[in-house]
């Protein structure tokens, strides 16, 4: 009788740890559809240049588009300030410890905020500048930008697989001082190519504005092609 | 360092897991993992999370069995399923072809428990 009780049985679990991170992220991806809001993260290393090309990105479109922001940060509200250049509404996360950005921290911003998702045409996310932790979690956005800017190594995707991997596509970032800083260009596109084959790349610079209209002809391109796949369909 | 969020949520996981089918008096002794390359997490700092996070709870000094899985990938030049030495680099190891259909190396997941009641 002891035996039984001090003889450990196998209980099956099978189950992933991050399911409620994912179950969320599954369910934003579903409200954002139905709201009709095209959803970008930005994710990178501190200093590649994300709220830079987040600013300008948010002035050019609010001319013609609603758009909004949310930005995670450690600590202060140094970024939500700069997006707020642009005139677009912005929320900062502020993260504390935690190195990265969950659904649920994506959702009670902006419910907090109360914006409601279907007035918006752009909800942006920059992610808190990490290249390691954001990967493990799904935010539920429609485009996950890696940035990696011509100040850092080429071969920094050869050290970072697994964020270049859940990456949608990159942006090579200040290119205006390509040149300058000596970037190789070729082998940071045969490092990207290597750690995710076929991945989409930009190379623009936010400064001189090279590669922007490029940028923004995709973001308004994939904007409309999910809105006209997520028409209601009309019935009799 | 997302790893202590990582063993947080394993704690809790489990506990719901144990709790829904019954098994409210039971001590858990050991814990049986399966990681891939590509899941983001480090197995070494996620044992050291995991000590922290366990302390307090019926998971109290259970050992954690981590099982790294193979990162896997489908060749379509070679139709079939390949091994790859390294996530830094995918392309077939048999016919060199890009290979960017991952099948396994995403994993992240709790397999199975050991209890015993107590």
């Amino acid at each position: 009788m002891s035996d039984a009780a001090t003889t450990p049985r196998i209980v099956q679990v099978r189950q992933q740890i991050l399911k409620k991170n994912d179950v969320l992220a599954r369910d934003l991806r579903e409200r954002y559809r139905e709201a009709g809001v095209f959803v970008v993260s930005l994710v990178s290393s501190p200093g590649s240049g994300k709220t830079t090309l987040l600013r300008d990105t948010l002035k050019r479109l609010i001319s013609t588009y609603k758009v909004a922001a949310l930005v995670g940060d450690l600590a202060t509200e140094n970024d939500a300030k700069k997006l707020a250049e642009s005139g677009a509404p912005v929320r900062q996360i502020v993260t504390g410890t935690v190195c990265h950005l969950e659904a649920e921290m994506v959702e009670q911003s902006f419910t907090v905020a109360g914006w409601s998702l279907a007035d918006l045409d752009f909800l942006f996310i920059e992610n808190v500048g990490n290249l390691v932790c954001p990967a493990s979690y799904d935010l539920g956005e429609d485009l996950r930008v890696v940035l990696l800017s011509t100040t850092e190594g080429e071969d920094k995707p050869l050290k970072y697989p697994t964020i270049f991997n859940t990456a949608d596509m990159a942006i090579i970032t200040k290119v205006d001082i390509a040149d300058a800083v000596g970037f190789d260009r070729a082998t940071a596109l045969a490092s990207i190519e290597s750690v995710r084959p076929g991945l989409p790349v930009l190379e623009l610079s936010s400064k001189s504005g090279a590669g922007m209209d490029r940028w923004m002809d995709l973001l308004q391109s994939r904007c409309a092609a999910k809105r006209s796949m997520s028409q209601p369909t009309l019935t009799a | 360092m997302h790893e202590l969020s990582v063993a947080q949520d394993m704690v809790a996981l489990i506990e719901a897991q144990l709790l829904a089918q019954g098994d409210h008096r039971v001590k858990v002794t050991g814990v049986h993992l399966r990681i891939g390359p590509l899941a983001g997490v480090v197995p070494q700092s996620l044992r050291f999370a995991y000590d922290a996070s366990v302390a307090g709870t019926n998971l109290a000094g259970s050992t954690l069995k981590i099982e790294e899985v193979a990162p896997t990938v489908y060749c379509a030049a070679c139709d079939r399923e390949q091994f790859l030495a390294s996530i830094s680099r995918l392309r077939c190891p048999v016919c060199d072809a890009a290979t960017p259909e991952i099948v396994h190396g995403r994993e992240l997941e709790v397999v199975s428990v050991e209890v015993v009641d107590v």
